[in-house]
């Protein structure tokens, strides 16, 4: 792989104009209970945009979540560890499908005024701001033994939104991902945004880009690790790099949000296709573990040279 | 209950070694593949295997009667969840690789027969373009009577972000979402390009002349073992249509 080429591709594609310095901002540290006042919170809010016929439910708990069971099959959830927020109708999936292939602009439009009617700006937060950021449709098909295919059907659209915090993107999963059914109900809201009072703990340089670029190759390498055959430099397929804040998931706790660079990488070669995120701190002094590889296996025996055991059954 | 099977690697240093593939290690298996079981196991559900790494053999989905083991492994499981890479081949037939020859380097469906015992139900890969949405019919042979095949019809991301997909995926059906929607939803965080797609078998009452009666698929009724109603088996002379869902941005 042309390591050099994969690392010019990154800072291409990297924000035009990146900030010197940028806040680390405290966030908000939950107590279930906080947890539990944000479902409410929640409940009230999809009330209120009559989407749920109560405002009040008895959770759950089931570990790191609590779940609220609601009428007609419907249920919400809270993440205990980072308060992130999710509601799912008890429609079936084909139920209600879109009755025509829609074009993109529309189906954004009718996303946009659902997410006004649920009043979603109320979750931004102090410094805080939401902009629409993708469109995502989830359609079917089918085919008979003769090869016969039938028209696509359209049966959800789904929004996503992009929240920032003092004009920084907090990158991750969707801050808020809305799913229409096609007669406009919603069928899915989730809420991704951490609490916080915007308190700046430090303001600190952020690291030049093509250092940040160099490392996200690096990174790179030690996942590819060595092979008997040279990787090409035509290798990667697309590679992009974005500034922001990074949020570490809805099961993980987080003190601040720290600035961090993020690629999205894709490699072809030969017959396996590869798609990486890769994340490192934009700032000298890191703020949040990122670390490359995660957890390892968990700890069963070996198979050995006995195919038809079964020791990792326990 | 549902009993399920686990197979996930994340070093490719063999394969890579011997000269079968170029592909890197994956960095966060073991975070989605250890989530999914957990969530399973939470919720009383019965793992009957986890294989990791060189533990994870082609026969073990491979069918017996081409040379392989699956009726022990993954046609005795109602649910099985791989994670590796792989592909799919212009006649629609999904490939994965694994990092060790037991006793090839990769797996392709035109070899996997699943549900003839009416144990397997569902299969998930976490994998890159395991399906092809031009040639989907290049997997009908797969579906012995098994309901739903979850895959990918492009990229699937790994990394720091998707981490959570496997327990997402798990939680979601152990809430009650159907297998197709626990698949679609779990395994997208609604920013990586994540390419899921599921697909099943129908009969000719579901096909209905082309005008497809989706309420009565696999997709739209079934649900995990404990968690709502799973639709029927189908044998092969039962079915007349293949039938798939997927996720675009």
């Amino acid at each position: 792989m042309n390591q050099q080429f994969l690392i010019d591709t990154l800072m291409q594609s990297g924000a035009p104009q990146l900030p010197a310095r940028a806040d680390i901002v405290a966030l908000t540290a939950l107590t279930r209970d906080d947890a539990r006042a944000g479902m409410n919170r929640f409940l009230t809010a999809l009330h209120e945009a009559d989407i749920c016929r109560h405002d009040r439910a008895n959770l759950t708990d089931c570990g790191e979540r609590s779940v609220a069971y609601l009428p007609d099959g419907a249920r919400a959830v809270v993440f205990h560890a980072s308060g992130a927020l999710q509601y799912v109708s008890g429609l079936a999936p084909f139920q209600a499908p879109y009755e025509r292939l829609e074009e993109s602009l529309g189906l954004v439009r009718q996303l946009e005024q659902a997410a006004q009617r649920l009043d979603l700006n109320a979750w931004v937060g102090e410094r805080g701001s939401l902009a629409f950021e993708r469109l995502w449709q989830t359609k079917a098909r089918g085919s008979d033994r003769e090869q016969r295919l039938s028209n696509p059907l359209l049966v959800r659209a789904t929004g996503a939104w992009r929240h920032a915090v003092g004009g920084i993107p907090v990158l991750g999963a969707a801050a808020v991902a809305l799913r229409l059914a096609g007669d406009g109900a919603v069928d899915a809201l989730s809420l991704r945004i951490r609490q916080s009072e915007a308190e700046v703990l430090d303001t600190v340089p952020v690291i030049a880009e093509e250092l940040a670029a160099r490392q996200l190759a690096e990174r790179l390498a030690s996942v590819l690790g060595k092979s008997k055959d040279r990787l090409p430099g035509d290798v990667v397929q697309s590679a992009t790099m974005r500034f922001g804040y990074l949020d570490l998931g809805k099961r993980k706790a987080q003190r601040v949000l720290a600035p961090a660079f993020v690629a999205q990488v894709e490699l072809q070669h030969r017959l396996e296709r590869q798609a990486y995120v890769l994340a490192v701190a934009a700032t000298e002094r890191p703020y949040l573990e990122l670390p490359l590889f995660g957890v390892e296996a968990p700890a069963v025996r070996s198979r050995g040279l006995h195919p038809e055991c079964r020791d990792g059954a326990s | 209950m549902a009993r399920f099977g686990v197979e996930a690697i994340r070093y490719f240093n063999h394969a890579r070694a011997a000269g079968v593939s170029t592909a890197g290690d994956l960095t966060y298996t073991f975070n989605r593949s250890n989530g999914f079981d957990k969530a399973l196991r939470s919720s009383g559900h019965a793992r009957a295997f986890y294989w990791s790494n060189t533990d994870a053999w082609e026969t073990d989905i491979r069918d017996v009667d081409r040379g392989g083991s699956d009726r022990q492994w993954v046609d005795d499981v109602d649910l099985f969840w791989i994670e590796t890479h792989g592909g799919s081949e212009p006649d629609g037939r999904a490939r994965l690789l694994y990092d060790i020859a037991r006793t090839e380097w990769r797996t392709y469906s035109d070899r996997w027969q699943l549900g003839e015992d009416f144990n397997s139900e569902w299969v998930m890969a976490y994998s890159c373009d395991t399906v092809n949405l031009d040639a989907v019919t290049g997997l009908w042979n797969i579906f012995a009577r098994l309901h739903i095949y979850c895959g990918a019809w492009g990229s699937m991301y790994d990394g720091v972000t998707t981490d959570e997909c496997g327990e997402d995926v798990g939680d979601n059906l152990t809430d009650g979402d159907t297998v197709s929607s626990a698949w679609h939803d779990g395994v997208s965080d609604w920013w990586v390009d994540n390419h899921p797609v599921t697909v099943c078998v129908g009969d000719a009452a579901t096909w209905n002349g082309g005008n497809i009666r989706w309420d009565l698929c696999a997709l739209n009724r079934d649900h995990l073992w404990g968690h709502g109603s799973v639709g029927p088996d189908l044998a092969p002379a039962q079915q007349a249509c293949l039938l798939w869902q997927w996720t675009e941005g």
